[in-house]
């Protein structure tokens, strides 16, 4: 058998696993929801990744993109379509996944108009300027509050209380699909030649200009691609906790995403994975000393960056995440 | 005519308080080339230590006043030198974006830090103390350990011994302190403490022009801004240190070799940005008497604008950055209608977004901002 046939079957076995163990009982929703919390932030971690481990670009505001995704599918789904908790999921289901694409669309798009003016900027600008970006859309969800009738339902996004009652659609079996879909894409993408130009953009980006990458184009292609997953994260993430909160796309919000990308490594999509199933576990496990927790996420971040610049992975990767022709260089390498 | 007066008044009163931490962005900017985003945190550590001090001490208000602000901002510019020393100065050769990772993370962790440590009555009393103590151990770890900031010479052997000692003593006197204080201080379960105003001053409102008026809170503002800046102008463009600070901004390495001690001219200039980002808080807190732990991230973003509106790495451009800033989105506020149309939409709360629509603008048409130089690609 191939190597791929292993991670498929695994795959197979673990999504088996589950929907059994939750099925008999074994698996409480308690776990069923951290497990779902902890793929989500693998989407989120990893897209934000690809922005800041591949291609050396410094954002601070996947939280923002992510919020925003999370408003248009939570629009959508709660009031444009009007449903409910108790519409049949059947019927839903076309409907919600219309959403998410919907959400991955205006994301990108946001994205777009973000990243072109300011990708020309050095490191400490785009990370303010996206910090700055996260916070106008702060300020701007917190100001819809209007109320509008226009046909039978009501315009109405809540304002600083948020958007409430939106249908709980994302499931595990949704989530676990969206999740492999990301991490088997910006896998794919980071292996593939314009991936390869997005690490040469950071590893330099003068010399990456002279071999004639087109800097500006792999910028904005990374950001937008970002962006876009970030979008399908929140729309997933809305329809998940079934609240939607202006503040969830601040500064703080996007810095546990940092911290899930610093810890797990700069350019590896495995630590990435690792770092947000330990980290949601953690915080999780640390639930008891509530607040404690985000003090010691500060912590953490400042020894991680002294002791460890590179992460736990460093730049590695799992060989089963590797595509075949990877595998037999990262084989050759170690024998 | 007259509201037009008063809101610039405002303005100009937001506006100082910005630019004093923006001076300490820009500055720490120039020399290091690091953003250190834990401002806006040592900001609001000079606003609560303030708060417990003037809450702790009674004393009449003159002096009380000025210890208010000095304490607040010695504190701070310890806190800044641990920082420097514990999280930035061992990234000194790395990336720079490692350095501006860990100014997140020390900044995640100090508004988190008082948050926890502001939940309860005991956990409220006890915050000044740990803070205190906290930032003088580690004070007398670095002495210790890293030699620093006093580089002992051979026969100077005794400050070694005296810095310990004296933190040690301080410690214990704020332990003692913050026992009374166990007592004394009860946030009275809301989420944010209220700074004792009329401990400091009595406001007074000073007629100007007609309807407009000036509080003596203001004219305090003023005085006590333009004082700091005119000794920062001062400290920077007329002593030895200042043209160290200048010439280090310029090639850290030639600086190094003319027999300047570069770290102990970074050293310095947290040591000054911090003061001047307590001095701010103080400030602050006096106008806004509403102190939480999070009272920190907006005002250090919008300063941070305003340093990079003004020219980051330039001084003069910090301060008209940050009034610029302040008057703006004072105006903001003050022009936005809060119920318009037949629907009655409150526009007031776009006012907070102002300052970042002007980041953006200004990184768009002038990227090196009012008074700063366009960057140069070195090969």
């Amino acid at each position: 058998m191939k190597p791929t046939t292993y991670t498929i079957l695994g795959l197979l076995t673990f999504y088996a696993l589950v929907m059994v163990t939750s099925a008999v009982g074994i698996m409480n929703d308690y776990l069923l929801r951290v497990l779902n919390l902890m793929m989500i932030n693998i989407i989120l971690g990893v897209s934000l990744n690809l922005i800041n481990g591949y291609t050396g670009l410094f954002s601070v505001g996947h939280a923002g993109f992510m919020i925003v995704g999370g408003y248009v599918a939570g629009f959508m789904t709660t009031l444009l379509f009007g449903i409910t908790k108790d519409t049949p999921y059947w019927q839903a289901l076309p409907l919600f996944l219309v959403a998410i694409l919907a959400a991955a669309f205006v994301s990108a798009l946001v994205g777009f108009l973000i990243g072109l003016p300011v990708l020309r900027l050095t490191d400490d600008y785009l990370a303010i300027v996206t910090i700055g970006f996260g916070e106008i859309i702060r300020v701007v969800f917190n100001f819809i509050t209007f109320k509008k009738k226009i046909g039978n339902w009501e315009l109405d996004i809540g304002g600083p209380r948020g958007l409430l009652g939106i249908p709980p659609l994302s499931n595990f079996t949704i989530i676990f699909l969206f999740t492999l879909f990301t991490v088997l894409f910006i896998r794919n993408f980071v292996f593939s030649r314009h991936g390869r130009a997005c690490i040469a953009i950071r590893e330099n980006e003068v010399a990456a200009h002279m071999m004639g990458i087109p800097i500006t184009k792999y910028k904005v292609m990374a950001f937008v691609l970002g962006s876009t997953f970030a979008g399908i994260g929140g729309a997933l993430l809305a329809h998940f906790i079934q609240l939607l909160h202006p503040t969830m796309g601040g500064f703080m919000n996007s810095v546990e995403y940092l911290i899930i990308v610093y810890l797990g490594g700069m350019g590896s999509i495995s630590g990435t994975i690792v770092a947000a199933v330990a980290l949601t576990g953690l915080s999780e496990f640390l639930r008891p000393i509530g607040e404690l927790r985000m003090v010691l996420y500060g912590v953490l971040l400042v020894i991680l960056m002294l002791k460890r610049p590179g992460g736990l992975m460093g730049q590695r990767e799992f060989p089963f995440l590797l595509p075949e022709r990877e595998r037999k260089i990262y084989a050759a390498q170690n024998h | 005519m007259e509201t037009f007066l008063s809101q610039l008044i405002f303005g100009l009163q937001r506006g100082t308080i910005y630019a004093l931490i923006a001076l300490g962005y820009t500055m720490v900017y120039g020399v290091v080339r690091l953003i250190n985003f834990a401002y806006g945190e040592v900001f609001m550590i000079g606003a609560f230590v303030s708060f417990f001090l003037v809450n702790a001490v009674s004393l009449p208000q003159p002096i009380l006043v000025v210890l208010a602000l000095l304490v607040p901002m010695v504190t701070c510019s310890l806190l800044g030198l641990v920082m420097d020393a514990l999280a930035y100065r061992p990234l000194r050769q790395k990336p720079r974006l490692a350095a501006l990772i860990t100014a997140i993370g020390v900044s995640f962790f100090l508004s988190n830090f008082v948050s926890y440590s502001s939940g309860e009555t005991v956990r409220s009393s006890a915050i000044a103390a740990f803070l205190l103590a906290g930032v003088l151990l580690l004070y007398v770890l670095g002495v210790k350990y890293l030699n620093f900031p006093v580089k002992a010479t051979p026969n100077f052997k005794p400050m070694k011994f005296v810095i310990p000692i004296v933190s040690l003593l301080l410690v214990g006197y704020i332990f003692w302190v913050s026992k009374d204080l166990l007592v004394e201080l009860r946030w009275k379960g809301s989420s944010f403490a209220s700074y004792p105003v009329d401990r400091l001053i009595t406001i007074e409102k000073i007629p100007l022009y007609k309807t407009v008026y000036i509080t003596n809170i203001q004219i305090m503002n003023f005085i006590v801004s333009v004082i700091l800046m005119v000794v920062l102008s001062y400290l920077v463009n007329r002593t030895m240190t200042g043209m160290a600070m200048r010439a280090s901004k310029n090639n850290k390495d030639a600086v190094a070799l003319m027999g300047v001690n570069v770290n102990r001219v970074i050293s310095i200039t947290f040591i000054i940005g911090t003061a001047l980002a307590g001095a701010a808080g103080v400030l602050s807190a006096i106008t806004y008497p509403r102190l939480t732990a999070f009272m920190g991230v907006q005002p250090g973003l919008k300063a941070f604008i305003a340093a990079v509106l003004g020219g980051i790495g330039s001084i003069e451009g910090a301060m008209l950055g940050g009034i610029i800033m302040g008057v703006a989105e004072q105006f903001a506020i003050g022009l936005l209608p809060s119920s318009y149309g037949p629907s009655r939409i409150d526009f007031t709360p776009l006012a907070d977004g102002v300052a970042y629509a002007i980041l953006i603008v200004v990184l768009l048409l002038r990227p090196q901002g009012i008074f700063g130089e366009p960057p140069r690609e070195k090969l």
